[in-house]
Order: structure tokens, then sequence, then C-alpha cells
């Protein structure tokens, strides 16, 4: 059991967090949330308060889980892929009556669990307290969170799930010796990630990594076991997809505004480019530039630094998300991802904040947060009016837009 | 003194229950038209929110306090005897609707297993099924509503502090937005775009003037003003834009928005000219003051 004092430093933390978290979009609500700031062409009233038009893909939907009514169309990929945050935003917006306080309410939750998660997964990674503390401070402090925060689009929530689903990856694979019970765990937690975004493909690669580099699992368990989950996903996604369509209707409106990741690699598969053609473009300096300035170069070389001297487990782990993302931005250029990889780098970066701290000798609690505070700060300028991170992090999406 | 187990559970659902009384007071008092059933309504939500809020952190105490490596045994099934009674919960509720009864189902399960899985591992299988349950009593709340349509989302609110409306409410009014560009525009033609609030198809005409050189009329045109910018200006890389119309119409209005810091003069991009004087920001005219913003505007090729 935990003593009282840990608990008390615990919650006393989590406290911290969660103000961190409504200090950040609270303050962009009052002086620019970062997607309007860049466009404000796109923004809707949605009870006369900021919206992304696409918030309509998601409230068009509310009556069908909260009214008798026939839907009028089903379930789409743009809705199935944030179905569990759906849920409990209709829900909320059923008590509250206020159906832009409940998309922004499931946003904020899940952006504290990320930050929780990131905690817990640094831990599990080998990192000491301060490290994991400083990893979830790393993490909702993100340019990736804020900058769809007040889009209502649910996208804040279902980033949140890469951490999420990393710390229930490491906490399974770690946890369990049955390679059978584990198959199944680890097919329902990539089903899982299927319903709160794309994060399941990202994951898949990794969940080898993470095998190969724990002490319960050999070469063989830790190539067929996520092989295995993998093939549970599929069955998986494929009979909720037909349950769907069987129970609640075709889904007509809203098909064709998501693509899944899964189908995209698929396409490029067989579209013939030549490999070499591929890794050329992988390694371009555009695509390297975009995963560099998505996090920011600091962050970055601090988290890179960070996770070659925590582990190897991490430094694997980290180098493989970070391959992942330079695929990601060469089929779909977005700083989202470009940041797939984001709790590892974040752990990383938290790491390399405590090692530089260690120089500081009596001082290195202090000096390994003043560096944290530093990182933070950089992708946050905006808060002090310099909006140049914001929009450079933007327009590697779409441009910059000038008016 | 210590407080027994059943002393403590009775004070914090007198203090819920009077959670919920004083709501349903507030709005009896500050509703403009109170209605007895509304306020109990609001009371029930409030008292029922609060024992929901109170039971997530008495689990999130649990949580962050235990280390459980397995449940109990004789408690093991307590989190999937949760899970089927709230889905024969929401079998019974959803009944007769089976698109309702699956969308809701399937999203009470997509939180509840992995809910139960955190909890149960760090604070057994009591708390998992109370997180369970609890869970279900807020999906259930859903099903105490039946609506009939999706929230109504606007491109303009008049009383919004967000986006609102800007027009010529005498025919001496101007409306200004300048461009400072790091670098001049490239040598295509190009136009500057300014969305109408509403569509507009009465007699009111709009004409501009570019850095002081009038460009003639302008629109308005579909569903905008377009402000093509003279071949030989393209190399200039300050910009202002003004706009004025003929015959005044409160009808045809432009939309502007608050958060003008990602203008290229961050805060300082848009003025109007109310007839004596230049003033920063915009004049939402439906609500008859100056608000600080921007118009909005989109530079388009072609």
């Amino acid at each position: 059991m935990i003593s009282v004092r840990s608990r008390r430093a615990e919650a006393a933390f989590y406290g911290l967090l969660g103000g961190l978290v409504l200090a950040l979009g609270l303050a962009r609500l009052w002086l620019g949330p970062w997607y309007y700031t860049w466009n404000p062409f796109e923004v809707t009233l949605l009870e006369r308060w900021p919206a992304a038009w696409e918030v309509a893909y998601y409230t068009e939907q509310f009556p069908h889980f909260l009214g008798a009514a026939p839907p009028k169309f089903g379930v789409a990929l743009v809705h199935y892929r944030t179905f569990a945050t759906l849920y409990l935003a209709a829900t909320l917006y059923a008590w509250t009556g206020s159906a832009f306080w409940s998309l922004a309410a499931v946003d904020f939750v899940f952006w504290f669990l990320g930050g929780v998660a990131a905690r817990q997964l640094a831990r599990r990674l080998g990192a000491t307290e301060l490290t994991a503390r400083i990893a979830a401070l790393l993490v909702v402090a993100s340019p990736l969170f804020i900058s769809h925060f007040w889009r209502l689009d649910l996208h804040a929530a279902n980033f949140a799930t890469m951490a999420i689903g990393s710390w229930a990856a490491v906490a399974l694979i770690d946890g369990r010796r049955n390679p059978v019970l584990l198959t199944a765990a680890l097919g329902a937690l990539l089903v899982w990630l299927g319903l709160n975004y794309s994060y399941q493909w990202v994951l898949m690669p990794l969940l080898v990594i993470l095998c190969l580099t724990s002490r319960h699992h050999g070469w063989a368990e830790s190539l067929l076991v996520p092989a295995g989950a993998a093939l549970i996903y599929l069955a998986g996604t494929r009979g909720l997809e037909l349950l769907f369509a069987t129970l609640v209707g075709p889904a007509s409106a809203f098909d064709n505004v998501a693509s899944q990741p899964g189908s995209m690699i698929l396409e490029r598969a067989r579209s013939g480019v030549p490999p070499r053609e591929i890794l050329g473009s992988l390694f371009s300096p555009y695509h390297v530039t975009e995963i560099a300035r998505s996090y920011h170069p600091l962050v970055l070389g601090a988290g890179i630094g960070g996770a070659l001297l925590l582990s190897r487990r991490l430094a694997a782990l980290t180098i493989a998300g970070l391959g992942i993302s330079l695929y990601s931005v060469t089929s779909y250029s977005a700083p989202w991802a470009a940041t797939v990889a984001y709790p590892f780098v974040y752990v990383g970066a938290a790491h390399g904040c405590a090692v530089c701290g260690r120089l500081f000798g009596r001082y290195a609690v202090t000096a390994a947060l003043s560096f944290a505070i530093l990182l933070m700060s950089v992708t946050n300028l905006d808060l002090a009016g310099n909006t140049g991170f914001l929009l450079t992090w933007w327009s590697y999406f779409a441009g910059r837009y000038v008016f | 003194m210590p407080v027994s187990p059943a002393a403590r559970l009775a004070t914090r659902a007198g203090l819920c229950a009077a959670a919920g009384l004083c709501a349903a007071a507030l709005h009896a008092a500050l509703a403009p038209l109170p209605a007895a059933d509304d306020a109990l309504r609001v009371g029930g939500k409030v008292a029922a929110g609060a024992v929901l809020a109170w039971v997530a952190v008495e689990i999130a105490r649990r949580v962050a306090g235990g280390r459980y490596a397995a449940f109990a045994r004789r408690d093991s099934l307590a989190p999937v005897a949760a899970l089927l009674a709230v889905s024969l919960l929401f079998a019974v509720l959803f009944a007769g609707m089976p698109s309702r009864m699956t969308l809701n189902l399937a999203g009470f399960h997509a939180v509840a297993l992995p809910l139960a899985w955190v909890v149960g591992r760090r604070a057994g299988a009591r708390a998992a099924a109370a997180a369970v349950m609890a869970l279900g009593v807020f999906g259930a709340g859903g099903g105490a509503v039946n609506a009939t349509r999706a929230p109504i989302i606007n491109d303009v609110v008049p009383e919004s502090t967000v986006k609102w409306a800007a027009g010529w409410p005498t025919t001496a009014w101007v409306l200004r937005h300048e461009l400072l560009l790091e670098a001049p525009l490239p040598p295509a033609p190009q136009r500057l775009v300014f969305p109408l609030a509403q569509p507009y198809a009465g007699r009111s005409r709009v004409s501009a003037t570019l850095n002081g050189r009038d460009l003639g009329p302008v629109g308005p045109m579909g569903d905008g003003i377009s402000v093509p910018i003279p071949t030989d200006m393209l190399g200039l890389t300050r910009l202002s834009f003004e706009l004025r119309a003929d015959p005044p119409d409160p009808r045809l209005r432009v939309m502007a928005f608050r958060y003008g810091r990602g203008a290229t003069l961050p805060g300082a991009a848009s003025h109007y000219f109310d007839g004596s004087a230049w003033r920063a920001g915009t004049f939402n005219d439906a609500e008859g003051r100056q608000q600080d913003g921007v118009y909005i505007v989109r530079m388009v090729q072609g």
C-alpha cells in the first residue's frame, strides 16, 4: 500500500496537471484557439462559441444516441474512429443540455488522462518518479492537444489515446505471461484504439518491440502475439462495422470524410511506387523538418537524447516511432501525423531534463524542472503574443492563410 | 470522535440532495419563465451528477492508493455482473429502438470495459464494479431524453463575442482591412474575398479602393465580395482595402471575428470609418457596438 504522504503528493501532482490542462485550454478560448488563429475562415458557432465546421459530423449523431426516431444515417469511419468519446459527449449533452461544453469536457478529460498515462508509461519504461512527472507535464503542454482544442471535433481527446494505449500495451506485455491471454488482451486494446482514432496502426509494429524488450517473451512469441492481436483487431473491427451497418444503418452521410491508415498503406503498396522512391521521400529535408518543427527542434533533440540515455527499450520505441512518423507524413502531411510517437519522445525529453538537471548537483530537481518549463514554453509562446510557432505548426497541414 | 461509515454515507447523500435542491431553487429564481417541473428536473440532474462525481472521486482515491495484483476471488465476477446488469437496463430502456440500443450499448462497453480493467487492477473488483455501475447510471441518464434534432451550428450570431456580422449603417461608412506581407504576392491573379454573413440579393453595391486607388464595384457576387488586386500592385507588401456600400442595406454584411492574432497585422488589421473618424476593430451593427477583432477575409488565386 502507498503511504498517506505519497498519496497526498500524488493527488497534489494530479491537481497540478489538471489545473495546467484547464489553464492552457481556457487561456486559448480567451486569447485565440490555435486553429482559428491560423484559419479564421473555418470557424463556426455552436451555442455562440467557436467550433470547427467539422463539428457537424458529430453533433448530427447526437439525436441518434439520444432520440427515439430512426437514424438518418449510420456510423461512418469518421464516427467509428471516435466512437467512445462521441458516446460520452452525447450522453453528457443529455445531462447538461450544452453541446459545446459537453464536447469540450470530454476533450479536457482525455487531455488530462493523456498526461496521467504518460506518467504511468514513463514509470513502466524505467524512468524515475521525477522524470515520469515531467513527462506528464510535457505531454499536456505539447502542441498536439492545444492545436485542436476548441475545434470540438474530439481530436484532442483522440490524441490522448496514443499515450493511454502505449501505457496499456506495456502494462499488458510486462504483466501477462500467458501468450493466448496476452494476444486476446492486445487484440482488444487495438480494437479499442480503433474506436478512439487510428493509433492502432502505430502501435501494431511497436508491440513487437515491446514484446522483444520485455523479459517474458522470446523471439517467436514476440512476433506471433502481435500478429495474433492484429488478426483479432481486424476481425473485431469488421464485426463491429457489420453490427453498426445491420442495426444502425448504412453510413451514407459523411462516408468519405476520413481515411483509415490501413487502407492508405495498402493503396500505397498497390500503387507500385519503387521502394527506393519511398525511402527517398522518407528522408527528404521537408519531412524531417516537418517532424522537428511539429515537436519543436529543442523538444525533439531532448527527446531523442533522453530516450537513448534512458534505456534500449525506450530508444528502440522512439526510433521506430519516428520512423513510423516519417512514413506517415509522406502520405498525409500534418503535424499530428508527424507526432504519432509523442509519448516516447516526451518520456525521452523528460529524461533529458532530469539528466541535464543532475549536472547542477544539489539543485538537480530545480534545474530539471527549469529545463522542463523551457521545453513547455517554446511551444506555448502564443500565450505571450508570439504566434510564430503556432502558425508554422498549422502551415504544415495546409500552408499559411493570409489575412 | 470517529465517524461511522453509515453516518459518513448519510452526510454525503445529504450534501448531494442539498446540491440538487439548491440548483432547483436557483433555477426557479433565475429562469425567465420558471416552471416547477423544469426546476425539479434540473435539481434531479444536479443531485445525480453530485452522486456520480462523489463516486468518481472515491474510485479515483482507491485507484491512486491501492496496488492489487489481482481481483480477490470472491469478488472477481462483480464487474462482469455489473456489465450485465447495465446492459440489461439499457435493453429495457431502449426496447423497440434497435439503433439507439446498439449505439448506446456499444458506446457504454467501449468505455466500461477499459474502465473496469484500469480500476480493477489497482483498486480491486468491487471498485471496478462500482465504476461500471456509475457509468451505467450516467449512460441511463441519456435514456431520459428524446432529442429530435441536432444542435444548431451558425455562421454568425449577432450577440456572439466570437463571430458576428459587420455592415455599412450609412453611406459614409467604410470598412478597411490591411495586409502587411512578408514578401510580395506571386505574380498571378489574386483576389481578397470577404465572405458575406448571409446570402444577399438586394440592390446595394460595394465599391473598393486599394491603397487609395479606386477599383470600382466589387460585388456582392454569390456569397462574397471579391476584390481583385491589380497586376501592377502585386509587388507591394502593404495592401489597404477599403469597402463602401451604396445604398446602405442592413441585410448586406460581412463576417468578423474575435481572434485576430494570426493576421498579418495582429490586432490592427481591421478598422471602420463611421462618418466622423476611423476606429480600430469592427462595428457589430446589429448590436450597435464596436467589437475588437478582424473581418474574415481570404486571399484567393485566380
